[in-house]
């Protein structure tokens, strides 16, 4: 249904001649906002989720390095690895995905596109393991400054990364109205590979900070 | 595949529009560190009581609260850098979109 409705829209705007991408041609206007808006609104979107971990994030470094305090290194646990490689992956399903719906591959883009949302759902339930695990250890939310740091860098990562996860979803089941399916597919990748990277710079904060 | 299809993915090939999001982010991240480089010597330390704090704090302190602020600022001029950006490629409405999406 998808690969068909982009099909058809670019087929309606003309898309040969490449004059308008969704903006309809000769059938009239299917999709009456320009479709850049969405990627520009989304780009907006994903900048002041930047300016969010970046405050953090300073916050961190100053708080590790303010001289006598009660810092301490916390040990990260070992599942946030595999988390992390979960995370990478739906990044690649995610990309193949959205070369199938170009491609006019409907089934393929639907059967990665749901992989996607699953590996990112077991993301979660690995943030989740880990949580745990600090906790067996006695490292609650207010043990250390560093403990405290990690429960909150990992919980709002963890709800963009829902945020996300419901995105995937709501296209599974529902296209969009004013949306093309290539924009919405693509502003979706936009916001998902963010949050991989946005996980991996937290890693390394982690990983190269204690 | 369609031919409309195929030939949307020729027009906007993966790679040409990863390069051009990587040379725009690039852009912005250098025009950051320029700045941010300059910026060192701004006075800015308008509240006495920070200002006792901050000295109070020892070296290590200082240059804590000085990664601090630089972490802060490298973020804020990438985006100032690509919104000017933004606003610079699409100064003409009646130009024709060189964007993916129109």
């Amino acid at each position: 249904m998808l690969a068909s409705t982009i099909a058809e829209s670019i087929g309606r705007s003309g898309g040969a001649n490449g004059e308008c991408f969704g903006r309809g041609g000769g059938g009239g206007p299917k999709y009456p906002t320009p479709q850049r808006v969405y990627v520009t609104g989304m780009l907006i979107a994903l900048g002041g989720i930047l300016m969010f971990f970046s405050a953090f994030v300073s916050a961190w470094v100053v708080r590790r390095g303010l001289p006598n305090t009660d810092w301490q290194p916390i040990p990260l646990p070992h599942i946030l690895w595999l988390n992390t490689v979960l995370l990478a992956a739906s990044g690649m399903t995610l990309a193949y995905s959205r070369r199938c719906l170009l491609m006019g591959r409907e089934a393929d883009h639907r059967h990665w596109w749901d992989l996607t949302a699953i590996l990112g759902i077991g993301f979660l339930a690995g943030q989740l393991v880990a949580w745990r695990q600090m906790v067996a250890e006695g490292l609650f939310l207010a043990t250390t400054p560093g403990a405290s740091f990690f429960y909150v860098f990992t919980a709002a990562h963890a709800l963009h990364v829902l945020g996300g996860i419901a995105a995937l979803l709501v296209l599974t089941f529902r296209l969009p109205r004013r949306l093309t399916p290539e924009t919405a597919s693509y502003v979706v990748a936009l916001y998902w590979h963010f949050l991989t990277a946005l996980w991996l710079l937290i890693l390394a904060v982690f990983l190269l900070g204690g | 595949m369609s031919i409309g299809v195929r030939r949307q993915i020729e027009r906007f090939p993966t790679k040409t529009v990863l390069t051009g999001f990587l040379a725009g982010a690039g852009f912005a991240i250098l025009c950051a560190l320029g700045v941010a480089s300059i910026a060192s010597h701004a006075a800015a330390q308008g509240c006495a009581q920070c200002y006792q704090a901050a000295a109070a704090s020892g070296v290590a302190g200082r240059a804590a609260l000085r990664h601090g602020i630089f972490i802060l600022l490298v973020p804020a001029i990438s985006l100032f850098c690509a919104i000017l950006s933004l606003i610079y490629r699409r100064r003409n409405p009646a130009r024709p979109a060189v964007s993916r999406f129109p």
